[in-house]
């Protein structure tokens, strides 16, 4: 059985299992046959309002089976998909769908009712009359289709100042598919809680769905432990891929979570051994599966296994390469290093992305020649640097490059210098990730320093404008204005000279009023990693993110014996105002409250 | 670990850039001073990094070519 597409593997599959789920969330369950049903009427009424091969499908929705039908649609339809992440600013989606030449878009009403970016034609399918009403059998395939077909295009950081798009291939994809390491009873529920703009959605979403496997949709929105640990245990899933920021938090919080999993996956990032051993210690049973890739690789390319009993000595290794992966440790001159020798990861084979989108001369400084393989092929060069070590393992040694990991995404810090210089009043900007203290310990967050061209800059409003034009993960937390910024002797920037930044706030911090203040405080104080915290001080300004509310929200249920939200946290982001909503929290019944947040 | 595909400015020698182009036509930036490999040959340099980004960068985009690619090895 050797497909050559992504939706013919589905078709394949939902042919062996038609009654078989493939995907379900809490209020809808679809089986293999229905899914393939709905994505071809959709795929239908995609042809039919022009969609040609090859051309792109924008896809901005909730997570819901919706957004499964849709994007195995776009495939269906002989397009590729084109996910817009909902954390994006308008203006970035806008950027994204000019420069596809404003695609159809697929939308729901959540999001349309957010504001959609302009583009050619909008379609919501779950109210589309037109879809309705196309049959429900395959449309024929295009004649042309094959494996080096483009399956999506997924956007990262640039560091010239625009998202890139890593366009990737069919072949890319059902090479990470067939993969032996999906072999066995490990992946028959997944787990998917990745916005599906990020890489690691091809294999919560291909893995399953061309494996017969069942997809289980987390609600849409800001998750939390709490939610997580329900779904594993009330949906029996087998296997999940959390970041390794989301990894250290169940860690922390609730790492026996995951006893009832065969596999946690976890990676974009350093991952703690301690965290694996919290884990281990709480879950004998677990395998933790770390996770090394990228997504012109086509997601996952290595991978480290680690079972009980397992002791911290060294960092995870980066581990083995998965099975079509051909991974070479380069020197300056492109020759092989020695094992034990740091080299960098150039990475061949069919796992390869096609380039980034419409960006030859990018691809072209990425994706090079290969001396080492067919005449004419090329390899990718990560800007990882590595060893082998014992066992032929791959370990981590550094980044050739700038860029950073931020809560596991990627981020360029030139994309967001550029993004800085270019606001009014600002001369320069530089843009450093440092590491954080406290609980988060290991974790990064951004600094941007600042120029102006008087002093005395509105770092709030630039903060803001910021937040309009870049993804949440890419806004700094903390702004510093600068005279000038200090350089080296050959006129880089000198990150060592750099003042050391504290977290800004209003004074002094304001003192609490009660011993419950008092423990928000601490509490505040431990998921930032900052000594002192007034309760007037805000979550935000303090350099707060989504990972540190999740981590707020565990210790006041633990703490404090009150179920809260995120979104309770980003909408009360004082200590003060937290312990009011707190307070009317309790005042209202409380079985009402758990109900009215379902 | 510097890469040979980054130009650091300091040392002369790495300066000067190729770009190579496959039968399929995607192209491919090389440090000038390392020998190519098979299949790629030589449509532009030695020539400054800048240059040569900006040759790729306004030949036409082989990404429709969707047909023609071979398996990578």
């Amino acid at each position: 059985m050797v497909s050559t597409s992504i939706q013919e593997g589905f078709a394949a599959q939902a042919r062996r299992t038609p009654d078989a789920v493939a995907v379900s969330s809490d209020e809808v369950a679809l089986t293999y046959r229905e899914l393939d049903e709905r994505a071809n009427r959709l795929a239908h009424r995609l042809l039919r309002s022009g969609v040609g091969p090859q051309d792109p499908v924008a896809v901005l929705m909730e997570r819901s089976p919706d957004t499964v039908v849709a994007i195995l649609a776009a495939l269906k339809a002989g397009a590729f998909y084109l996910p817009l992440h909902s954390a994006y600013p308008l203006e970035r989606m806008q950027q994204i769908m000019d420069r596809a030449s404003s695609p159809v878009l697929l939308t729901d009403r959540v999001m349309s009712g957010r504001g959609l970016p302009r583009t050619s034609r909008v379609i919501v399918p779950a109210t589309d009359a037109a879809t309705g009403s196309m049959p429900s059998s395959a449309p024929a395939p295009d004649p042309a289709a094959g494996p080096d077909s483009l399956a999506y295009v997924i956007h990262t950081s640039g560091s010239t100042g625009e998202p890139k798009g890593v366009a990737v291939t069919h072949r890319g994809v059902l090479g990470l598919v067939a993969d032996s390491c999906w072999d066995g009873e490990g992946h028959r529920r997944v787990l998917s809680l990745a916005p599906y703009a990020f890489g690691v959605s091809t294999y919560e979403l291909w893995v399953p769905l061309l494996r017969g496997g069942h997809i289980v949709l987390a609600p849409p929105g800001d998750l939390d432990v709490r939610t997580v640990r329900g779904l594993i245990a009330r949906e029996r899933v087998t296997a999940l891929h959390v970041t390794a920021g989301l990894f250290r938090l169940f860690a922390q919080e609730a790492p026996e979570s995951f006893a009832t999993v065969r596999e946690v996956l976890t990676g974009g990032d350093v991952i703690a051994p301690t965290a694996v051993r919290r884990v281990l210690d709480a879950c004998p049973g677990v395998v933790v599966r770390a996770m090394y890739g990228s997504t012109e690789v086509s997601s996952f390319a290595a991978y480290a296994e680690i079972t009980a009993p397992y002791e911290p000595t060294a960092a995870i290794p980066v581990g083995r390469p998965m099975d079509t992966i051909d991974a070479r440790l380069l020197d300056e001159r492109l020759r092989p290093v020695a094992d034990g020798e740091v080299g960098e990861l150039y990475i061949a084979g069919e796992r390869l992305a096609r380039g980034y989108h419409d960006r030859p001369e990018l691809t072209a400084e990425r994706f090079v020649a290969d001396p080492y393989g067919a005449p004419g092929t090329r390899m990718y060069r990560t800007g990882d640097l590595m060893r082998r070590g014992p066992q032929g393992l791959l370990e981590f040694a550094g980044r050739a490059g700038d860029q950073v990991k931020i809560r596991g995404y990627r981020v360029e810090p030139g994309e967001v210098e550029h993004v800085l210089a270019r606001q009014p009043g600002v001369v320069h900007a530089a843009v450093v990730a440092v590491r954080q203290e406290g609980d988060g310990a290991g974790e990064k967050r951004l600094v941007a320093y600042v120029v102006p061209a008087v002093p005395g800059l509105d770092l709030t409003r630039l903060k803001a404008e910021a937040a309009g034009l870049l993804p949440d993960y890419m806004v700094p937390t903390a702004f510093v204005e600068l005279d000038a910024l200090p350089l080296t002797a050959n006129g880089k920037l000198d990150r060592a000279a750099l003042p050391a930044v504290a977290p800004q706030r209003a004074a002094a911090p304001a003192p609490a009023r009660d011993e419950r203040q008092v423990l928000l405080c601490a509490m505040f104080s431990r998921a930032l990693g900052i000594p002192a915290v007034g309760v007037d001080d805000s979550f935000f300004d303090l350099g707060g993110e989504s990972l540190q509310a999740m981590r707020l929200v565990s210790r006041i249920e633990s703490e404090l014996g009150v179920e809260t939200t995120v979104g309770d946290v980003l909408n009360h982001p004082t200590v003060a105002e937290l312990d009011r909503h707190l307070r009317e929290l309790e005042l209202t019944a409380p079985k009402e409250l758990t109900e009215a947040r379902r | 670990m510097t890469n040979p595909f980054d130009s650091d400015g300091a040392d002369p020698a790495r300066k000067a850039f190729l770009v190579l182009v496959n039968t399929i036509g995607q192209h491919s930036l090389w440090p000038a001073h390392l020998e190519t490999p098979a299949g790629w040959p030589v449509a532009l340099g030695p020539a400054r990094r800048a240059e040569c980004m900006d040759f790729i960068s306004r030949r036409p985009s082989p990404h429709r070519l969707t047909t023609a690619l071979p398996a990578a090895a």
